[in-house]
């Protein structure tokens, strides 16, 4: 038997910074791709994002003896059925509170229509006292400008033709509704043969690195997502509870909202209870109205910080608040509102990387 | 049929394990769990498999082919501890203990290993108790041996004379 080995030069470890180079231009590819594909592949994100949150229930029934295909069948049904009970209870008091909203959208029209024209003078009074000690003012059509924007921005909402039905149009959606399920029936069934062969096309030297990579994104993503899916469900719950205590019209709407926008941190609560105060305000409410309902909100909020994410998101890393703005914001230019949800996983999921990367660096400049 | 054609288990590789001695008095169902963690990699002659001063992340069989076990770094020539044969197991070490691997395994000719990623291995054995009983029993057993191997070459190093049952 031989005694000694000699490393072959093109297995040694030291072509580092063109790895490094070659995997980035790899994954700028990849996201590029995706990102130019997005509206193509809308049915596959949703599809892969419901079956990675599916995917925990359907190892557990797996592991009770079933086989994959036969789990996988099992939640199916039991979504169907919690779904079927759900609109069968829920949704026609949810469409009667949608179509009571169309109802009184003229109604609403107006009230705006009189409430920008009262703006409307006071502005160009405090204009007109402006210009008396500066002219410039009224040089540069201050109030002309922020009226005319503002005021067709408003009116863009009660348009004719604009109706809540046809923002949830059947049309667009009725794709969604068919591929998604059955993308993520497959992608239940065959998601190990998936991550294997994900796998499989890592370079030897990185394999363990690849795995390591993955397990903690997955562990990071399953906590930040699974406790974020309950606290909106808490506080959408919350909301409506409330809101049907303060009497507020269509609180059951505004609940669901609250609960989905809550996904967007910091924003999202505010658009829930911005959302209930336009509709109080809408409804002619008084101040003190509007006073219960912002106590509301601030009280959801602090169970929500004090008790929910403790409990529920804890083991999530924190993220500065500035950083997570930023996030969101880029999220939001990029692609929107699933842009603005999907900004902290994302962001994360880099951290992640980065993390790895260093790591590797660092061990790399130790030997 | 498997969706874009990916080969999720074969049967062949299911007969490999069901020989290992790490996989001793597994069932069938049992090895086949085993078998939903591994990954085929495959390593041509001289690449290293498992790189010294590494965080060690996976355990790893031997399909096919052979593997030398080296000390050393890598400029250097490395001195080879042992040449592991077609179904040996390495990299076990790494399951137990939060270490850089120790030494180097690389390929000598070309070799198939498996891999069975530390975290699927620890949340296997965490979730089947049984399965996790009978892989310990049988990660002891083969670490027993080579202790008992390592002994045997310190007593040949130092010249003393091995004690025998009576």
């Amino acid at each position: 038997m031989e005694k000694t080995i000699i490393i072959k030069p093109k297995y040694q470890r030291k072509n580092l910074i063109s790895d490094l180079i070659g995997i980035t231009i790899i994954l700028i590819l990849f996201v590029s791709v995706l990102y130019f594909l997005r509206d193509a592949l809308v049915s596959v994100f949703i599809s892969a994002f419901i079956s990675y949150l599916l995917m925990p229930v359907i190892d557990r029934i797996e592991r009770l003896g079933l086989t994959r295909i036969a789990a996988v069948i099992i939640v199916f049904l039991l979504i169907c059925t919690s779904l079927t009970i759900g609109v069968v209870s829920l949704v026609p008091l949810l469409i009667n509170q949608i179509d009571a909203i169309q109802a009184r959208l003229p109604e609403y029209k107006e009230i705006v229509q009189a409430e920008m024209f009262y703006m409307k003078d006071k502005l160009y009074y405090w204009q007109f006292l402006l210009q008396e000690r500066f002219p410039i003012v009224g040089e540069i059509h201050v109030v002309e400008n922020l009226l005319n924007s503002s005021y067709n921005n408003f009116m863009n909402l009660f348009a004719e033709g604009t109706s809540l039905s046809s923002v949830f149009s059947l049309i667009s959606v009725l794709p969604l509704f068919i591929f998604v399920p059955f993308i993520t029936f497959f992608l239940l069934i065959e998601s190990r043969a998936i991550k294997k062969y994900l796998v499989s096309l890592v370079p030897n030297r990185y394999f363990e690195v690849s795995l390591n990579l993955l397990y903690r994104i997955d562990k990071q993503l399953g906590n930040y997502l699974g406790g974020l899916i309950v606290e909106c469900l808490i506080i959408g719950t919350l909301s409506a509870i409330g809101l049907y205590f303060l009497n507020v019209r269509y609180f059951l709407f505004i609940g669901i909202v609250a609960g989905i926008v809550n996904v967007v941190p910091y924003l999202g609560p505010l658009i829930g209870s911005s959302l209930a105060i336009i509709v109080v305000l809408l409804e002619r409410g008084t101040f003190t109205n509007v006073i219960q309902v912002l106590v509301l909100f601030i009280a959801i909020r602090l169970i929500d910080d004090l008790l929910i994410i403790p409990g529920v998101i804890s083991k999530v890393v924190k993220v500065h608040p500035v950083v997570v703005l930023i996030a969101i914001l880029i999220g939001e230019n990029l692609m929107g509102i699933l842009g603005m949800i999907l900004a902290i996983p994302i962001y994360e999921v880099f951290r992640i990387i980065l993390k790895e990367i260093q790591g590797i660096i660092y061990r790399h400049n130790l030997t | 049929m498997s969706l874009l054609g990916f080969k999720e288990e074969s049967s062949e590789l299911l007969k490999f394990l069901k020989s290992n001695p790490l996989l001793k008095e597994l069932s069938k169902k049992e090895i086949r769990k085993i078998e939903m963690i591994t990954h085929l990699r495959e390593f041509k002659d001289g690449e290293v498999i498992v790189q010294a001063k590494e965080p060690g992340l996976a355990i790893y069989i031997i399909k096919k082919g052979r593997a030398s076990v080296a000390l050393g770094s890598v400029s250097e020539n490395g001195k080879i501890l042992q040449v592991l044969e077609e179904g040996e197991i390495f990299g076990e070490m790494s399951l137990f203990e939060d270490q850089p691997r120790s030494t180097y395994v690389i390929a000598n000719g070309d070799v198939e290993v498996l891999g069975i990623f530390k975290h699927d291995f620890d949340a296997l054995i965490t979730r089947d108790i049984k399965i996790g009983f009978k892989l310990l029993y049988n990660i002891a057993n083969l670490l027993s041996s080579r202790l008992r191997k390592v002994n045997i070459d310190l007593y040949k190093k130092f010249e003393v004379e091995e004690p025998t049952i009576p």
